[in-house]
Parts: structure tokens; sequence; C-alpha cells
């Protein structure tokens, strides 16, 4: 059950993939590219990870993926296309082989855990290492800004 | 299994979408598909209960590092976009060579 449900999160999560590739529009390939990274943050929590689900959700969807789709909103071309289809066949299939080839020979246990705990006892810590790291962007795109002005 | 086989799949159509990407608007959506399938390869080590505290270690600065290099290229985006108006990567022809 619990592999049919992984599966089904990953098939979703490449179906959305596909849409951000196919389509030729900006905004709705980002549309595409944000609901594929919550398939693969709902793999993250269907595990019981949820320090990484966490994460995935407020950096990459939260901050990252929703100022992606205002640039994509912004700039919203419907670009034509310069690689031939037949490429994604050929590309999936091989993909296929390695994923197989990868797979088998990876060891997989059947517990999933979160240990978050272990590495990091206070939540804290992660809270001002991204304070920190945003300062540290804002500072260097002011920065920037007053050099371009001046 | 299937994670690692997603996650192949995921970085296989982010490569197409950047081969086939006109713009740098279309470039970043692929980045950050490919991040996603970085994200989805780390999800083995949580299964060893040894390496769980090296995934979550490797998980962490991921996130941190791929959003830290995402944010700087939305904004050299911005910064290209009110150099030269306009973010399409037809055509080289300020630096590098002309393709």
């Amino acid at each position: 059950m619990e592999a049919v449900i992984v599966l089904l999160l990953s098939v979703i999560a490449l179906i959305f993939a596909l849409g951000a590739w196919i389509t030729r529009d900006n905004f709705y390939s980002a549309l595409f590219m944000s609901a594929t990274m919550l398939a693969v943050g709902a793999i993250y929590a269907f595990h019981g990870i949820y320090s990484v689900f966490v994460l995935i959700a407020f950096i990459f969807i939260g901050a990252v993926g929703i100022v992606t789709v205002a640039l994509a909103a912004t700039y919203r071309f419907v670009n034509p296309r310069k690689v031939d289809e037949r490429w994604l066949v050929v590309g999936e299939v091989i993909a296929v082989i390695l994923a197989v080839t990868v797979g088998l020979n990876t060891f997989m246990a059947g517990e999933f855990s979160d240990a978050f705990d272990k590495m990091l006892t206070d939540y804290s810590v992660l809270v001002a290492f991204l304070i920190v790291l945003t300062t540290l962007l804002m500072l260097s795109a002011i920065s920037m800004l007053r050099r371009d002005s001046a | 299994m299937i994670e690692t086989a997603t996650s192949i799949g995921l970085l296989v159509i982010g490569y197409l979408i950047a081969t086939s990407a006109k713009d740098v608007i279309r470039l970043l959506i692929s980045l950050e598909l490919m991040f996603s399938a970085v994200f989805l390869s780390v999800v083995p080590l949580f299964t060893n209960p040894s390496l769980i505290a090296e995934g979550n270690a490797i998980t962490l600065i991921t996130v941190f590092t791929s959003a830290g290099e995402l944010l700087i290229m939305i904004s050299a985006i911005i910064f290209l976009d009110r150099k030269f108006r306009k973010t399409t990567v037809d055509v080289i022809t300020t630096g590098g060579d002309e393709l």
C-alpha cells in the first residue's frame, strides 16, 4: 500500500514536470513546477520526514516558488521549442534504465524515521540560519541596486 | 527505488527544459526541477538508520544552498532585464560568442 502511494505521488510529480516542459507559457510552466515540488514534498511527508517537508514547503514552494511564479507571470512569454519531442522519449527510456540499475544496486531498508532532533536539538538554530542567509542576500541585493543606480 | 527513478526522471525533464529554453525564466524553472530531483535522491539515506543524521545534514545544506542559488539567479534575471531590456537568450550579443 505504501509503495502504491509513493508510486502515485511520483507519477504525479513526473506528470507535472512534463507539463512544465510541454506548456509554452512561462506562467503555467512555473505553476506546474510548483506542483511538482509539492508532490516531492508530499513524498517526504508520507515517509514521516516532516522536517524536510517543512523546509521544502516553506523555502522552496513558499519563498522561491512563489517568486518564480510571480517572475514568470511578469515575463510571460510563449516560447517556441528548439528540441524535437522525440528526444523526450529517448531521454525517459534512458532515465528508466538508469533508475532501475541504480535502484537495484541501492540498499533499501523499510524503516523511515525523522532523526532531525539528533542533529539539531533546537529549531531556533535553523531559524537563525535562515535569517542570516536572508539578511546576507538582502544586503547583496541592496549593494547591487545602489551600485546600479549610481 | 521509486524515489530514485522519479529523481532521475525529474532530472532528465529538467535537462530537457534547460536545453529547449529560450529565455532565462525557463532556465530558472528547469533549475528548480533539478533541485527537486536532488531532494528526492536523498530519500534513500533516511532508510538506513546509521545514515539518518547524515541525510538530515545533507538535505539541510542542500535546501539552503539551492535556495540561495535560486534567489541569486532571480536577482540576476532582474538585473539582466534592467540592463538589456530582455530576458531571452537566443543570441548572446554581449560577452561570450555569438551563436
